[in-house]
C-alpha cells in the first residue's frame, strides 16, 4: 500500500491504496463514483473512458500510481458548455437502450468536442472506435455527437 | 375500514442514488387493505400494486418486469399513466422486488412479451386509480361522476368550472372500495400510446447516477472473483491458495463445487465448479485470483466445435431422427420436379457478451437470504437461492436492478448461485464478478446448427417441394438438468416448428430433425432464440430457390404467401399471411427494391414472423475487392400491432440489427480440447461505430395490440444481408459468419 494524492473531479484524494490497482477500481470500490463501468478490463470496450488531463483514457488500463498528480475527471465530474450539450442532445435523441456504455460513450464525446468542435462522420468513427455499444445505438450516438456539436 | 388491513403484504425497494454515486437500499414493505390506503391515512393512496399517488401530487409506477435494454421502465409506466391521465412530467418510477405471480403477474424479461402481456393489466391499473379519484372528486363536490373529467393529473368539473389534483384527493379516493370492473380508453382518445417518449432513466443514465446491478453496495460487503473449470465438466483435483490468501485483502478461498449443490429444477443450470477469492475490494479478488494455482481433472477434452462439425455432416446423410412435419408426398415431387436444389448451411455457437458482466450481491442470514441481482428472470434467481440455503421462496428477496444488457444470458442464475453460496460461506453480503473473460467462456450459448435443404421447381419456377433436416444440440437437452446428462428428454425438432415458413405454402414439405446427444456445451436463449438460426435458413435458401428459378427474390416470396390467410402457428396460435405480405412490400418500397446500385453492391431482402410481429429487412453493402463487406444501408418494416412507445420500439428494432450485423459478420464460438477458444472482445467482436449502417425504420400497425418488439428485427438481418451479399458478388453465404475466405 502507498499513499498517493489524485486530483480527481478537482477534488484532492489522499488515499491509501496498492499503487498497481487500475484506476478504475479506485474510482468504484475506493471513491464510489460508480458512473464509470467495467466492460472489458483489457480497453476494448470503453465503458471505463476517462479524462486524464483532458485526455480520453481507459481506467481499467492505467495503473493508479500513473494518475498522480494528474487531473482525472469522470462521468460525474464532466462539467461545462460540451457536457451540457452533450447530455442534452444524449436526451433528445435517446440514445440510452441499457445505458451501461452511455457514460464511456458520454466521456469519448466530450473528448472528440473538446478537440474539434464540428466533427465529421469520419472524426466521429475515429473517436468513438474504442466504445462498444451491445445495444446498437451507435446511429444515435452519432446524431446526438452532430446535434450537440450544432448546438449554440 | 382500518386501513391497517391484511389482505396483502407488497414489498417496494427503493434505490436511491447517494451524492458520492453509491447507493443504499431501502425495504418498504406496507400492508393494504380492501379500500385504496396503503396503511398511512396521512399521505398515500395506492389502489393496486402499479401506482401510488402522494398528497404532492408524485405519482409513482411500479415497474415490476426488469429492465435489461428494452425500455420497459418507460413503455409499461406508459401504459398506466395513459389510463390514468397523469401528468407524465410528474411521474416517477420504483423497480418492484421480486414477490410472486400472484402480486405483479409474471416478473422476467422473455420472449418479448413484457409490454403485450401488460397491455390491459397496467391500463387496468391505471384507470381504477383514475376512476376512484374521479368518484372522490364527485363526491366532495357532489356532482355526477360522469360529469367530470380528467388530464394531466387533475381532475375538473366543465359545468361549474372546479378542479382538483389528484394529490388533493387521495386521502378520499383511498377510502372508496376499490371496482373491478372499469372502461379503457378508445385508441382515439390515446395521448401517450403511440408517442415518442424518452426513456424515464435517461437523464440518471448520462449523468452515471443510474445503478445497475454492479453499482449496488450494501454496507459490509465484500467482493468475489472465481477461477471457473477451463474445461467444460472439469472438477477441482487441489488448489494451492498460499500466494493468493498472502495478498492483503483477502479474506477466504473457496471452492464453489457444481455436484455438491442440490438441483435447481428444468431449465435452471448449477454454477459451473471453480475457486472463489473473497476479498476486501474488487481488484484484490481478481489479483488473487490469479495467483491461485489450481489443478484441474475430468472434463470433456474431447469436445471440440470441428469434431461436432464431422458429426452433423454425418447424421445430415442419414434420414432425420423425427419428423416434424410431412405434407403430400415429397420424394415424388422430388423425382418429378423440373428442377432441384441441394444446399447445407451452418451457424455457430454465439455468446451474448451484455455490456455489464454478470454479477450479484447475495447476503444470507438464519431465516432469510436478499439477493441484489441484475437478472431477467428473479424467478430463478429466488429457486436457486431457496434450494441451496433451504430456505422457503418466500424467505427469499430478490431486488431487481437495472441491467446492463441481457439478451437472454440473464435468465439463468448460475451467477446468483455462486453469490449465495459465498456469502452463505462467508456469513457476510458477497458480490460476485464476472470478468469479460469470464463471460464469453462461460455462457449459454445459442446452439450451432448443421441443416440440409433441398426445394424443387415445376416448368415454370414454382416452388413444388421443399425439405429441411436440421441437426443439433438442443438447448432443451442441456437445460433439463433433473435428468441424468444423456437423457434423451426431448424428441428432436425441439427447435423446428412444424409452422415454420415455408410450411403451409408449398404442398411438399418435409421439416426433420436429428438431435446431437451428449453435448457438454451449455446451451441457453439468445435473443430470437432458434429464429436467430431458422430465419437465416430458411430465408436464404428461398433467395436461392427464386434465383434459380430466374425471378426476383421479393417477388417469389410475394407470389409464395400468395392470398392474404390465417395461418396455424404453436399452441392453436394463428399468424395473418398478408401482414408478412405487406411488411415485405413496405420494406422493398422504403429500401427502393429494384432500383439501381453502384458497382460491387447488392441488396438483399428477408422477413419474419415471430413473438406475434412481422418483419422485413432490406439491407445493402458493398463488397470491396479484398471481399470486406461495407453494410451500406439497412431499411426494416415492422408490424409490432399497436406501437407504444414509438422512440423506444425504433430503437428496438434499431438494436435489434446491429445485434444481427455483429453475429452475421464476426461471431463465432469455438470449442477445443474441450475448452470456448474465445476470450473477450478482440476475438468474439462487436460491431463498432465505424462499421454501424444507417438504419431506417418503419412502422405497419396490423393489429390494436401490441406485440413483441426485442427481438423480432434479429431473425430476418442475417439472411437479408448474406443475400445482399449474394446480390454483390454472386458468392452465396451458407455459413456464419460471413468470412472474407469464404467470398473468394
Amino acid at each position: 500500500m502507498t499513499r498517493l494524492k489524485l486530483t480527481i473531479n478537482e477534488q484532492v484524494h489522499d488515499l491509501d491504496v496498492d499503487p498497481d490497482t487500475p484506476l478504475l477500481w479506485v474510482l468504484r470500490d475506493t471513491l464510489g463514483l460508480m458512473g464509470t463501468k467495467f466492460g472489458c478490463g483489457v480497453g476494448a470496450c470503453g465503458a471505463c473512458t476517462v479524462h486524464l488531463n483532458e485526455q480520453t483514457a481507459r481506467s481499467c488500463q492505467l495503473p493508479v500510481r500513473a494518475v498522480a498528480g494528474r487531473h482525472v475527471t469522470t462521468i460525474e465530474g464532466l462539467k461545462g458548455t460540451e457536457a451540457r450539450r452533450l447530455r442534452d442532445a444524449w436526451l433528445t435523441e435517446d440514445v440510452a437502450q441499457c445505458g451501461y456504455c452511455q457514460t464511456g460513450q458520454l466521456m469519448s464525446a466530450a473528448g472528440l468536442l473538446k478537440r474539434i468542435a464540428n466533427p465529421s462522420d469520419a472524426e466521429i468513427d475515429a473517436a468513438m472506435a474504442g466504445n462498444i455499444c451491445r445495444c446498437g445505438t451507435y446511429q444515435r450516438i452519432r446524431r446526438a455527437i452532430h446535434r450537440a456539436a450544432r448546438q449554440p | 375500514m382500518s386501513p391497517l388491513g391484511t389482505l396483502s403484504r407488497r414489498q417496494f425497494c427503493r434505490v436511491t442514488a447517494l451524492a458520492s454515486g453509491g447507493l443504499l437500499v431501502h425495504v418498504h414493505v406496507f400492508g393494504s387493505s380492501g379500500s385504496s390506503g396503503t396503511g398511512n391515512a396521512s399521505s398515500v393512496f395506492a389502489p393496486n400494486v402499479f401506482v401510488r399517488i402522494e398528497r404532492n401530487n408524485e405519482i409513482t409506477i411500479i415497474v415490476a418486469r426488469p429492465e435489461i435494454g428494452q425500455g420497459v421502465r418507460t413503455a409499461l409506466p406508459m401504459l398506466v399513466a395513459e389510463e390514468l391521465d397523469a401528468d407524465w412530467s410528474k411521474i416517477r418510477i420504483e423497480q418492484a422486488a421480486f414477490v410472486d405471480r400472484a402480486a405483479y403477474g409474471d416478473q422476467y424479461a422473455g420472449g418479448s412479451q413484457s409490454v403485450r402481456n401488460g397491455w390491459v393489466l397496467l391500463r387496468h391499473a391505471g384507470a381504477v386509480a383514475r376512476t376512484l379519484l374521479v368518484r372522490a372528486a364527485a363526491q366532495r363536490w357532489n356532482v355526477d361522476t360522469q360529469s367530470c373529467r380528467t388530464s394531466h393529473g387533475l381532475v375538473t368539473h366543465p359545468e361549474t368550472g372546479r378542479s382538483a389534483p389528484y394529490g388533493a384527493l387521495t386521502s378520499l379516493a383511498a377510502q372508496l372500495p376499490v371496482p373491478d370492473d372499469v372502461p379503457l380508453k378508445e385508441a382515439r382518445d390515446f395521448i401517450l400510446i403511440g408517442k415518442r417518449v424518452p426513456q424515464l432513466d435517461a437523464l440518471r443514465i448520462v449523468c452515471g447516477a443510474e445503478p445497475f446491478g454492479l453499482d449496488i453496495r450494501v454496507p459490509g460487503m465484500k467482493y468475489a472473483s472465481i477461477e471457473r473449470a477451463p474445461i467444460l465438466g472439469a472438477r477441482v483435483a487441489s488448489v494451492d491458495d498460499r500466494a493468493a490468501r498472502a495478498i492483503p485483502g483477502v479474506r477466504d478461498v473457496v471452492r464453489i463445487d457444481a455436484d455438491s449443490l442440490p438441483g435447481f429444477g428444468d431449465n435452471c443450470p448449477p454454477p459451473v465448479n471453480g475457486v472463489a477469492v473473497i476479498a476486501d475490494s474488487t481488484w484484490i479478488a481478481l489479483k488473487a485470483r490469479r495467483a491461485l494455482r489450481i489443478d484441474w481433472s475430468g472434463g470433456s477434452l474431447s469436445e471440440s466445435t470441428e469434431q461436432r462439425r464431422e458429426q452433423c455432416r454425418t447424421l445430415a446423410a442419414a434420414p432425420p431422427e423425427r419428423i416434424v412435419r410431412n405434407d403430400g408426398d415429397v420424394d415424388a415431387a422430388f423425382r418429378n420436379a423440373a428442377r432441384s436444389l441441394e444446399a447445407t448451411y451452418e451457424l455457430p455457437l454465439l455468446a451474448h457478451v451484455p455490456m455489464e458482466p454478470m454479477n450479484c450481491i447475495a447476503e444470507v442470514r438464519p431465516q432469510h437470504c436478499t439477493l441484489w441481482a441484475p437478472t431477467q428472470n428473479p424467478a430463478y434467481a429466488r429457486k436457486v437461492a431457496a434450494a441451496i440455503c433451504a430456505l422457503r421462496p418466500e424467505e427469499i428477496t430478490v431486488h431487481q436492478s437495472r441491467c446492463g444488457g441481457g439478451f437472454g444470458r440473464r435468465f439463468y442464475a448460475d451467477y446468483v448461485g455462486e453469490a449465495v453460496v459465498l456469502a452463505r460461506h462467508a456469513r457476510l453480503p458477497v458480490q460476485v464478478m464476472w470478468t469479460r473473460e469470464d463471460d464469453v467462456r462461460h455462457g449459454f450459448y445459442r446452439p450451432a446448427s448443421f441443416h440440409a435443404m433441398r426445394a424443387a421447381v415445376d416448368e415454370q419456377g414454382h416452388l413444388v417441394a421443399w425439405s429441411q433436416h436440421l441437426i443439433n444440440a438442443q438447448r432443451g437437452d442441456f437445460l433439463r438438468w433433473e435428468l441424468p446428462r444423456g437423457t434423451k428428454v426431448l424428441p428432436a425438432g425441439d427447435e423446428l416448428g412444424p409452422f415454420d415458413f415455408p410450411a403451409g405454402f408449398v404442398p411438399n414439405l418435409r421439416l426433420g430433425a436429428t438431435a446431437v446427444r451428449d453435448c457438454p456445451v451449455p446451451l441457453g436463449q439468445w435473443r430470437s432464440v432458434e429464429d436467430s438460426s431458422n430465419v437465416f435458413v430458411y430465408q436464404s435458401f428461398i433467395d436461392e430457390v427464386a434465383h434459380a428459378a430466374g425471378r426476383d427474390p421479393l417477388d417469389y416470396r410475394l407470389e409464395l404467401l400468395g392470398a392474404d390467410r390465417p395461418m396455424p402457428y404453436d399452441s392453436g396460435a394463428r399468424y395473418e399471411s398478408g401482414r408478412l405480405r405487406k411488411v415485405f412490400e413496405l420494406a422493398a418500397h422504403e429500401g427502393r427494391w429494384g432500383s439501381a446500385l453502384p458497382e460491387h453492391s447488392g441488396r438483399g431482402i428477408a422477413g419474419s414472423y415471430a413473438n406475434h410481429s412481422y418483419v422485413a429487412v432490406v439491407a445493402e453493402v458493398e463488397v470491396d475487392a479484398q471481399r470486406e463487406i461495407r453494410v451500406r444501408r439497412v431499411v426494416a418494416a415492422a408490424d409490432i400491432g399497436r406501437v407504444v412507445n414509438l422512440l423506444g420500439a425504433t430503437a428496438q428494432i434499431e438494436g435489434s440489427i446491429i445485434f444481427g450485423l455483429s453475429a452475421a459478420l464476426k461471431q463465432e464460438i469455438t470449442v477445443q480440447h474441450g475448452a470456448i477458444v474465445q476470450r473477450n472482445f478482440n476475438d468474439f467482436p462487436v460491431l463498432r461505430m465505424s462499421e454501424a449502417p444507417p438504419i431506417e425504420v418503419h412502422f405497419i400497425a396490423g393489429s390494436d395490440i401490441p406485440s413483441g418488439c426485442g427481438e423480432t428485427a434479429v431473425p430476418p438481418t442475417a439472411p437479408a444481408l448474406a443475400n445482399a451479399v449474394f446480390a454483390a458478388t454472386g458468392v452465396r453465404v451458407r455459413k456464419l459468419p460471413i468470412r472474407a475466405a469464404d467470398l473468394a
